[in-house]
């Protein structure tokens, strides 16, 4: 019975913890039994928070006894990951910099999920500062895929996807710049959710470059992802970035057809350079959702062609000036992938940044239009195979690419056009889970949850679970 | 390590290890080629490419 309990959806827990048929109590301890079996291989954690999480069960438990039911997140054990402040207790930012830094307050996110009854168990594995797609951390150990444990659960929220994946949170908090969030959800077989730009509340959650962070929810169902969202998002004045609109309210009316909606494919730009099988797996995917009443679209859209640059200039920029003082006062203190990274930006000039902008603007438009045309655009999260755990490459029809370039490539533009995405599990290639991306129009998360909840709904991974984990 | 770069990362008060010189060049040389594909006319007009309001809370 407990290992059934760690392994449930928010969605399907939530009814039973409301008629009181499951205790927060048992689903918190089955959970933390798992961290506690599984976690020295798999180090998804940095820190585990076992006697406040079971205080805080208890304290739902009694809460929900007494008729206080506060909605589908209460007594429910989520991780969060280690760039997301709680008050009084360390967050590493996964670093050696800030690895006794104590915040005295909480990021918003937090407040609100506590609003909402949620259990914390912990904070979560990530690549340091989120400068990186493996959470192969120098600190607080190599994290590892719980689908096949010499992999890369990808990052920078690595620790994230693989709670999530291997029973170890019931659902998890993630942070995506460029890829964060969806990345390591693609790789670990788990939905990730990357909101409009300012949707999701940043404040108390460490920077990596200001115009282009977002947190949002890895899980493991698309209605999980709806129910987070809705509890986390709206207007925050403590983030200025801050989108002022009301919190959203998706999870209700989610739905599991597609009809009356327009997928937009963009082949020149989400298909070139994928790696054959995972090409194949993703257009099975979109015939799935043809069958689901959607009509599929060819689009072009050529502006897409300098995202990359765009969004490198941005990004680098931004974040060399978070870290500018501690670069030069501390470099030894930065793992050398992240040092090179912040070295990085400090090449480009001024010049060079508000280009970008400009790129970045005229991208924006004409990604607006396209979306007169279609309702979402689909495409496979990622273009390669997941990559050995310790290499810098990865795997594309063969051939050894680069890891980090390929694992943006494709997401990159929606990072940079604050659109909101949703990565789905759609396959399995050499029993290892592919991505779906899901990209929609600025506030247009429910679009891009219906469509991820249609896909769902036929069971792409079929019987399928990350089980590699298990017999560690 | 290429002047260039060499000189760029002096004038910012930096002086990465040596084994940091050619992923740096590497780099440079790629965002180069990436800003030469980028059609100039988008750049020519003079909108307003970055925006900032004085009222705090006043995004909507």
């Amino acid at each position: 019975m407990s290992a059934d309990l760690a392994a449930l959806a928010v969605h399907e827990l939530a009814p039973k913890l409301e008629s009181r048929e499951v205790s927060p109590v048992d689903v918190t301890e089955a959970v933390l039994e798992n961290v506690a079996r599984y976690d020295d291989t798999l180090r998804a954690y940095i820190d585990v928070y076992r006697d406040d999480a079971l205080a805080s069960a208890r304290r739902a438990e009694a809460e929900i006894a007494g008729g206080r039911y506060r909605g589908p997140l209460h007594g429910v054990p989520l991780g969060i990951k280690d760039n997301i402040y709680f008050a009084d207790r360390v967050t590493t930012m996964g670093s050696k910099i800030h690895g006794d830094f104590v915040s005295r307050h909480n990021a918003t996110v937090v407040d609100r999920l506590a609003e909402a009854g949620a259990v914390f168990l912990g904070k979560l594995n990530m690549h340091e500062y989120a400068l990186g797609g493996t959470t192969d951390n120098r600190y607080y150990g190599t994290c590892r895929n719980p689908w096949a444990l010499d992999k890369s659960p990808g990052g920078s929220s690595g620790g994230s996807g693989a709670a999530v994946a291997a029973n170890m949170a019931t659902a998890a908090l993630g942070s995506d710049t460029s890829g964060s969030i969806r990345i390591p959800s693609t790789f670990c077989g788990v939905v990730g959710l990357k909101p409009t730009y300012g949707r999701i509340s940043r404040f108390g959650v460490f920077p990596e470059a200001w115009t282009l962070d977002h947190v949002g929810p890895m899980t493991r169902s698309v209605k999980d992802a709806a129910i987070l969202l809705d509890a986390m998002s709206g207007y925050d004045p403590r983030d200025p970035g801050s989108l002022n609109r009301r919190s959203t309210d998706t999870a209700s009316s989610l739905r599991e057809s597609c009809e009356g909606l327009t997928i937009g494919v963009v082949e020149h730009f989400y298909f070139n350079d994928v790696d054959d099988e995972i090409a194949g797996t993703v257009r099975d995917a979109i015939d799935l959702l043809r069958q689901r009443g959607a009509k599929v679209r060819t689009i072009s859209i050529p502006g897409l062609k300098d995202a990359e640059y765009a969004l490198t200039i941005i990004d680098t920029c931004e974040t060399s000036t978070v870290h500018r003082a501690n670069l030069r006062d501390r470099a030894e203190d930065y793992s050398d992938d992240v040092r090179m990274l912040l070295e990085c930006g400090e090449l480009p000039s001024a010049v060079d940044y508000l280009e970008a902008q400009q790129i970045r603007r005229h991208m924006r438009a004409e990604v607006q239009e396209a979306f007169d045309e279609v309702d979402v655009l689909a495409g496979p999260t990622l273009p390669i195979r997941t990559p050995t755990i310790g290499e810098a490459t990865a795997k594309l029809n063969g051939r050894d690419v680069d890891a980090l370039e390929n694992l943006i490539r494709l997401v990159g533009p929606a990072s940079l056009l604050g659109l909101p995405t949703l990565s789905v599990p759609c396959g399995l290639v050499d029993g290892l889970p592919v991505g779906m991306q899901l990209v929609g129009p600025a506030t247009g998360e429910q679009v891009v949850l219906d469509v991820g909840n249609a896909l769902e709904s036929t069971s792409p991974l079929g019987d399928s679970r990350a089980s590699a984990y298990l017999d560690a | 390590m290429d002047p260039l770069v060499k000189s760029l990362l002096a004038n910012r008060g930096l002086k990465p290890p040596v084994e940091d010189e050619v992923p740096l060049e590497e780099h440079w040389k790629k965002m180069r080629r990436l800003r030469s594909d980028v059609d100039e006319a988008l750049l020519a007009d003079n909108e307003v490419a970055v925006t900032w309001t004085a009222v705090e809370g006043g995004r909507s």
